[in-house]
This record gives structure tokens, sequence and C-alpha cells, in this order.
């Protein structure tokens, strides 16, 4: 062949890859538009969860009754919520919907038209290997659609593409074995893959077994590996080069390795920015887990995505900023390379993972138009950023309650932290007490919304404190051993007003958990918000027709007015509630799911038998307050369905 | 006083006069005001085994319950390394078949738990408390 045809060929393979990769985008973002459809798993890649759709409005939201239902069959937490379909995205006759459950992580297609089961896919995945290494329940949180596939991310870290038309399987790709990780080393999965061009995007759990874990792209085609991007290591590890930036700075080389020390002398908590004596290798089993809920915006070709806590979660043995768990990142969605990153809790000493969704709305931010990315951390700041250049423009409270640090320094993007909270500081083996949010977060992975008729964001939170004591080695704390529990911290958790009587946002009980809030980013402020007996574990959906959806532990579907808070609608299902609410129409009417099945971690004591009746010492923990959810909620896993009458 | 609060050492000391008398018949030794070596190594096998993040600091019940009572009140011993070692269905309890240093320190786990139960034991550091055999 000569050299003229070699270079032929290879223009022409360019333009066919060019062509695949723009032709998948296209597909799913003229999904996103019609808001017949929900093909995303944040409904469009804003990760708005707002639909278009207004038949379901203020007026007339509280005749909402139940369409249909569907059982999974399975009985452990259920998060995520459906996908809907066009004949014309599947190949089958009429509007398809696409729902999954927790372990084993069935999959279910059901036409719209007959409500008939259309074909299921159950994954042959080792039980015994995978489950025990779950950390915090075996949910899993959904599905992802482009070129004709359903994406499946299996617990057992396989990822598969089936056909959407009739299940079978496409391909399947190994998401950690390939490395020498998966179940066996403490590596599974829980998140919805995220496809993006020509790309499905997937990531990574296992923090709690000292995984080094990553952000992966696999090629929708074939399943074959386009990148692999971990949370830490070496620049070639973590796909960083010389453009890579942290609030407008260039991070320079080996800027992970650099932060994790050996000096005992290193002193916590980090407010600032520090050098090592000495390095360390603790990266190598360094956590930073990728389990959330990831945006694009094509015009800068971006994913961006947040990493979870540093392992193990006793920090006195990790001195160093740890870099990069904690962290936003912004990656090229073809190459994975680090356009900007930015670490909000430096130094983990609480289990703050980063992990939470990632939300890009172009706002007026302290009174100018922005092109933002809105994030709820666990550690209870909610971050607004330029989303072109990483810039830090908001990270204020969304929980008065918060304590651990007074607020972030805006300049050096170094929370506060404050002595009496910092585990670190406190030592090994000792209990720090009182410190806002607990473990769980202010708010979890569990997704807000964001209307732009109201442009505000909805966000589920947890209003939740604990102790926190880090282990030593010597009163028993695990070595890093490959499979085995890397965790080496005692927790307790209990409703922040214990801590925090006064915090405006309680109710007259003072113990309530969780409360439902109305978010403005631009300014970093509470407009409304809605005290809520329990954490708020649900997806939110905001609509067209101002109205905003979330469900409570207690098993409730609700239904509020967007401007004000106020209640329109609530339904009691069979079990509580931690999917996400997702809207679609079919045959013009608008339809609005979820899924009902508790567990995760908050919900978890749910189903154990004989806890209501612990001790009161017990009460001292979260089990106190959640223990009476016992009378609200049993396991279940029912896709409900609700419309107009 | 609060039991959360209150000492290993006083906890023990407050105690295991009533505890001697039938000590032979528990998973635990306490002998001349101290505790046997099995307890101890169950406090370490709990603390790393990761126990401590749903469980909370001793046992004493946090996201999960509290195991003191569990072993005392409501589990027999083999139900308890039934749940240890296999889960608990429909619950966040994982299988810890697969967790050697738990596997191989059940009984070790189980004393350490039951002292906990008999409130031989505080919710403490037992790194300084005196050994027995």
């Amino acid at each position: 062949m000569s050299k003229l045809s070699i270079k032929n060929c290879l223009i022409a393979l360019l333009a066919l890859g060019l062509s695949t990769s723009v032709l998948a985008n296209d597909e799913v973002r003229k999904l996103n538009e019609n808001p017949n459809y929900w093909a995303f798993p944040g409904g469009d890649y804003n990760n708005w969860r707002y639909t278009e759709l207004n038949q379901i409005n203020t007026k007339n939201a509280s005749k909402i009754v139940t369409a249909w239902t569907f059982s999974t069959g399975r009985l452990q937490g259920h998060e995520g919520g459906p996908l809907v379909l066009p004949s014309s995205a599947t190949g089958l006759s009429g509007d398809t919907l696409y729902i999954h459950s927790s372990f084993p992580n069935d999959v279910f297609a059901i036409s719209l038209d007959t409500l008939e089961i259309v074909w299921y896919f159950e994954p042959q995945q080792d039980e015994a290997e995978t489950v025990p290494v779950m950390c915090c329940d075996i949910v899993n949180r959904g599905l992802g659609y482009s070129m004709g596939q359903i994406y499946l991310q299996q617990a057992d870290t396989t990822l598969v593409a089936l056909s959407a038309k009739d299940g079978s399987v496409k391909w399947k790709a190994e998401n950690g074995r390939d490395i020498g990780y998966g179940p066996a080393a403490g590596d599974t999965n829980t998140n919805a893959p995220h496809p993006m061009k020509d790309k499905v995007i997937t990531g990574c759990s296992g923090a709690e077994f000292g995984v080094r874990c990553w952000l992966a792209a696999f090629n929708a085609k074939d399943g074959s590996l386009a990148w692999r991007a971990f949370s830490m290591g070496p620049d070639e590890d973590i796909l960083f080069d010389a453009n890579t930036t942290s609030l407008g700075k260039k991070v320079g080389k080996d800027s992970s390795l650099k932060t994790w020390c050996t000096n005992a002398d290193w002193k916590a908590p980090a407010r600032g920015p520090s050098k090592c004596k000495g390095l360390s290798d603790a990266w190598k089993s360094g956590g930073g887990s990728t389990w959330g809920w990831w945006p694009a915006d094509f015009e800068e070709n971006l994913v961006y995505y947040g990493s979870g806590n540093p392992s193990t979660w006793n920090p006195v043995v990790r001195p160093g900023d740890n870099k990069w768990s904690m962290t936003m990142f912004a990656r090229d969605i073809d190459t994975g390379v680090a356009r900007w990153v930015y670490q909000m809790t430096p130094h983990d000493e609480w289990d703050y993972d980063g992990i939470n969704e990632m939300i890009l709305a172009d706002i007026k931010v302290k009174g100018k138009m922005t092109p933002a990315l809105v994030h709820f951390d666990r550690n209870g700041y909610g971050y607004t950023m330029n989303r072109k250049t990483g810039a830090l423009l908001v990270a204020e409270k969304y929980d008065p309650a918060v304590n651990w640090s007074t607020h972030v320094d805006m300049k050096t993007g170094y929370p506060q932290t404050l002595d009496k909270y910092s585990t670190h500081h406190n030592g090994e083996d000792v209990v720090s007490k009182d410190v806002c949010p607990a473990a769980l977060g202010t708010k979890d992975q569990q997704p807000a919304a964001f209307s732009p008729r109201t442009n505000l964001f909805y966000v589920p939170t947890n209003h939740v404190c604990m102790t926190y004591e880090p282990v030593s080695y010597a009163a028993g704390g695990n070595q890093y051993t490959a499979g085995q529990a890397y965790v080496n911290a005692n927790l307790t958790m209990y409703p922040a007003g214990a801590v925090c009587p006064d915090c405006p946002n309680n109710n007259s009980a003072k113990d309530n958990m969780g409360n439902f809030i109305a978010w403005d980013a631009g300014t970093g402020k509470i407009v409304w918000n809605i005290v809520e007996q329990w954490s708020v574990w649900s997806g939110v959906l905001a609509t067209a027709g101002d109205v905003v959806f979330y469900g409570t532990l207690d098993a409730y579907a609700k239904a509020v007015d967007a401007k004000s808070g106020k209640l329109l609608w609530k339904f009691k299902v069979p079990s509580g509630i931690i999917g996400n609410f997702n809207s679609w129409a079919h045959k013009g009417k608008q339809y609005v799911g979820i899924l009902s099945g508790i567990g995760g971690w908050a919900g978890a004591v749910v189903a154990i038998p004989g806890l209501a009746a612990a001790p009161g010492e017990a009460a001292l923990g979260a089990v106190g307050g959640y223990r009476k959810l016992l009378n609200s909620s049993r396991n279940s896993g029912v896709l409900m369905v609700f419309s107009l009458p | 006083m609060n039991k959360f609060i209150k000492s290993t050492a006083i906890s023990l000391m407050a105690v295991m006069m009533s505890f001697a008398a039938y000590a032979e018949d528990k998973p635990y030794q306490v002998v001349d005001g101290k505790i046997s070596a099995n307890a101890v190594e169950g406090w370490k096998t709990y603390n790393g085994g990761g126990c401590g993040a749903c469980h909370g600091k001793g046992g004493i019940g946090a996201v999960g319950p509290n195991l003191g009572n569990s072993v005392t009140q409501k589990l027999s011993k083999k139900e308890f390394v039934n749940i240890v070692t296999n889960g608990k269905s429909g619950t966040l309890m994982r299988p810890n078949k697969t967790n050697k240093r738990v596997m191989d320190n059940m009984d070790n786990l189980y004393a350490y738990l039951v002292a906990r139960g008999d409130d031989v034991l505080g919710p403490g550091n037992l790194i300084k408390l005196p050994l027995g055999k």
C-alpha cells in the first residue's frame, strides 16, 4: 500500500471515528432534549434532573394518583431510577422503560404500551466474593444508554453492554480485574455508567478496602479501554499534564505524590499548603472512590466528577494533603487528561467523600452571568465553581449545623478546620465528639435538581453529627491487606439538634435528621427549607410545572411548590425512598417514577429485626433516632409510577 | 453514670466480683481483676475488622445494633457466628467469610462482645488493661 493510500485510510478511519463519536453524542443529546424520554441518569448532560413536562403543575399536583407499579423481586436498597427510550433508539415497538435492581443487578425492559417485560437480564456474579466487600449496602445506581445499547456496571466490576432491543450481551469489559483489582481486592461498583460521545464513563468503589480508585472510559462500540485516570499516584497514572491547574495555578509535576508524607510531625488539620519531609507510598492504597453522577460540557469537551475519601479512615497514619482524594476533577472526555482540579477536603479526617454529583448551569454568581458548576459536598459546603476555569466562586455551608471548619479560605481553597474537631489533632484512640456533619455528610450521593425557571437548586440533606475515633494499629487497626477492611475508625451518629439546638432549620423537637432545601448557588444561601424527621436520601426532580418531587426514608413520595416549598401532595409508598425521581410522557400523559426500597447507609437499621428493643445507651448513636423508622417501613424493591388521574 | 463515658477500668472493678463465681461459663475469664487475653484480642479484632464504622465504639450501636446486647440477649453463639460469617440478608451486615482476621478470631470477638454485654468491659481502650490468662 502506498503512503498516500495509507494516509487516505487513516483520514477515513479518523473521519469514521469522529462521526461515530458525534453521532452517539448527538443521539443521546437529542433524546435528552425530548422531555418524553429520560435517556441519561441525570436527565441531561447538565445533570439538572429537570423535565420540561408541565402537565403536572402546582394547581393539580394534589390529584396525583398511582398509575402502575413493578416489583424487581429484590429486597435490598434500591437507588437510581429508570431510563425511558423511544423505538428509534431501541428497535422495539413503542416506548420502553428500563429498570435495574440491587444486587445481583437484574435489568428489565418494560413496554410502556403493554407494561409487560419485553426482556430481562440476570447477571451471573460471584456473590460470595462480591457482597462481603460492598461496604455500604448492595445498591446499584442504574443504567446508561447510547448506540442502541443499555449499559450495566455490575457490582463485581464487570461493565456490560446489552442490546436495547433484546437484552443480548454485546460486550463485557473488566473494570478492575484487568489491573489486579476486582472484588478479591475489595474493589466493587455501585455507580451508573455514563455514556458520553463514543465512550462509556464508569467509576470505582473500595476506599474502605484501600483500593486506589479511578475513573475509566470504555469505547462504546467494543468495550475496549480508552483511558483510566487514578485518583492519586504518579502523573502518568492520574493523567495530569503540564497544563493541569488548581484554582488557576498549574499544579506542577508529581502533585499527588508530594502530598503523602512520612513525617509524624506533619501538623493537622490542613489549613493551608504544606510540604512533606519525606514521601510515603501510602497512595498505593489511597482510596479516592468515584461513584457519583457526572455531567459533561461538550463545548469544553470535559466530564466532571468528584473523588472520595483517602484510605484509611485513621488520618494519623497518612500525613499530608493526600491529593487528589476529595477532589473535583474536570477531564477531557476523549483523553482523560485533567484540565483542572480542586481538593475540597485536604487530609480528610471525617470520611467526607467528595463523590457527590456535579451540576452545570449558567447562572448569576454574585450578579454576574457565569458558566457554573455547582456541587453539594459531603463536607457540608455548597460550592460554585467556574466550570471552564476551575475558579472557586462560592463555598458556603448548606446546613447551619456544619461545625468542623469555620469557612473556606477563598484564596487557597483550604477549609479552616477547628482543632477540637480535628480527629488527627486529637489523636488515635481518642473520641472526637459532636463533629458536624457526620460521616454520611450533609448530603450523600442522592442527587439534587436544578430548575431554570426558578434558578434554584433543590437539595436533599442530612442533619446529623457524630463521634469519630481513629483506631491505632496498637488497638487492633488493620494494616493494608488487599481485600480486607481498611477502615480503622469507630463512629456513632445522632441528630444535629443535640449539638446545634439553635440551628434555624431545626424543628421544635430538635431531633430531626434531615432537611430539604432550595439553594441559591449564586449567593450561597438557603432560600427555603422543609424540616424532615429523617435524612432525605432520594434524588430530586424539578419540573416545568414548578413542582419538585422528593422522597423520604419513612416512605413518602412528596411534591412541593418549587417557589415556596409548600407541600402539594404526598403518598405512602411500600418502603423508604433512596432512589431518584425521573419523569417521562407516554401517549400524551406525564409520568413520574421512583424506586421504593429502603437501604443504604442511613436506612440500614430498618431491616435489622430486634433493633426496636435496643437499650437506652444505643440512643447515643443514630439507632436511637433511626429505629423509629421500623414503624414506617420495611424492605422492598418496587418502581412506583405516578400521574394525574 | 453514663455508660458511654464510663472508663473500662471502673467498669471492670465494679462487676468483677459478681462474675467471678461463674466466670468459667463465660467465653472470657476475669481472675483477680484481670480480663483474659482472648477478650482483648477480640477488641482488637473488632477495631481492625471495620465493625465500629457501623456498630460504634465497643459495639455500642450506631448504624448497626448494639452488639453486646445482641450476643447476651438475642443471639446464641451459633447464630452470632453465622451472621458474622455469612452476613444478614436484607440488612447492611456484610459476610466476613473472606475476612481472615475476623474468621481466625471469631471466638475472641465473641468473648469481647459478651464481656461488653455483661458490662464487664466498658467501650473504651483496653491497651493498658492488666491481662489475665
